[in-house]
């Protein structure tokens, strides 16, 4: 089970080594996230979003990557459907950490669906570094912080968004980078490096001609080349 | 986002999370399952970064404006190998993509 958590928790930064649960540490997330947020609602303002569709899909999603990648295919020109299937295949790896943190929450029905909706990568990768007895109150914690920072990042940057033209600042810019950090958090190696150029390339070579399908053609791509690429000794498959 | 995505990504994502700590709290998933799950972030991630900044994707500004911060962003991971600069990242994406705009590229 630890290795299904520190392979589900690959994209947190330096997740489940237990130092970062320190307070500086939480606040160091705390503001990323947030920082992250309004990029994401100044991003979604820009593109004709308004104030309330941003700042209620952060609050119920909770998944920023599923939020601006759906909100991109849909950009595209690609169909709702194909948007809801991009967001949740991203979001399918909180089933892996929702069964990673199951353990640690107390019984009782509703107390654990309530709890199971902070499931989110540096939650579970923070409570997961922590000795069993602390898990479920430092899960609780860092959920509830990340996921008021998530959604106030969000209104914030909505709310500016309205004042000012956010593009002028790198708004964009500072989502992408999100992307590239989240992709490099993830290749461990060669093999790895080479199944995340099959998805780009893929993607980037369908997205001139169907970009509502580019992102999902790629990620299957990547897919099928993780299944058929064999892991070389000693590395992480 | 239309209503439509918005609430139909936000039930589908409850019911994930949900599915864990309801559902599955005695069982773990096949291995099969599991591995599939745990590549889906290597394999999605790649494919948003292709689509924030290559032709024909969801990136808005001149081409210059989208690669090349990323490139920087990139070479700067890279360099720097630690894992907790998300945040610096971020800030160096939004400000590499700030200069170009200004400078007008």
């Amino acid at each position: 089970m630890a290795e299904v958590a520190d392979a589900a928790v690959g994209p947190v930064p330096s997740a489940g080594t237990g130092h970062q649960s320190s307070a500086s540490g939480i606040f160091l997330m705390t503001a990323a996230v947030a920082l992250f947020g309004c990029a994401y609602g100044a991003d979604a303002y820009a593109s004709g979003q308004g104030l309330l569709k941003p700042v209620l899909a952060s609050a119920l999603i909770n998944g920023g990557a599923s939020q601006i990648a759906a909100s991109g295919v849909l950009r595209t020109g690609g169909p709702a459907v194909a948007a809801i299937l991009v967001g949740l295949a991203l979001n399918l790896r909180f089933l892996a950490l929702g069964i990673v943190i199951s353990p640690s929450l107390p019984h009782g029905r509703a107390t654990r669906l309530l709890s199971s909706q902070l499931v989110s990568d540096l939650p579970v990768g923070v409570a997961i570094g922590e000795r069993l007895s602390h898990r479920w109150r430092i899960f609780l914690i860092t959920g509830a912080l990340l996921w008021g920072a998530w959604v106030g990042g969000t209104l914030l940057g909505a709310a500016a968004g309205r004042m000012f033209n956010v593009a002028a600042i790198g708004a964009n810019g500072a989502i992408t980078a999100s992307f590239i950090s989240l992709t490099v958090d993830q290749v461990s190696g060669w093999r790895a490096a080479g199944i995340a150029a099959v998805a780009f390339t893929v993607t980037a070579l369908l997205l001139p001609f169907t970009p509502g399908a580019a992102v999902l053609a790629g990620a299957a791509a990547g897919l099928a080349a993780d299944r058929l690429a064999i892991p070389r000794p000693g590395e992480v498959a | 986002v239309s209503w439509t995505v918005l609430l139909g990504l936000a039930v589908a994502t409850l019911a994930v999370k949900a599915a864990g700590p309801l559902l599955l709290a005695r069982h773990s998933l096949a291995p099969s399952v599991q591995r599939i799950v745990q590549s889906m972030p290597l394999a999605i991630y790649p494919t948003l970064v292709a689509s924030a900044t290559m032709p024909g994707g969801n990136g808005t500004g001149t081409l210059t404006e989208r690669l090349v911060p990323a490139v920087l962003v990139l070479g700067l991971l890279i360099a720097v190998r630690r894992r907790n600069i998300f945040a610096v990242a971020m800030l160096a994406g939004a400000v590499a993509t700030a200069l170009i705009r200004l400078a007008g590229a």
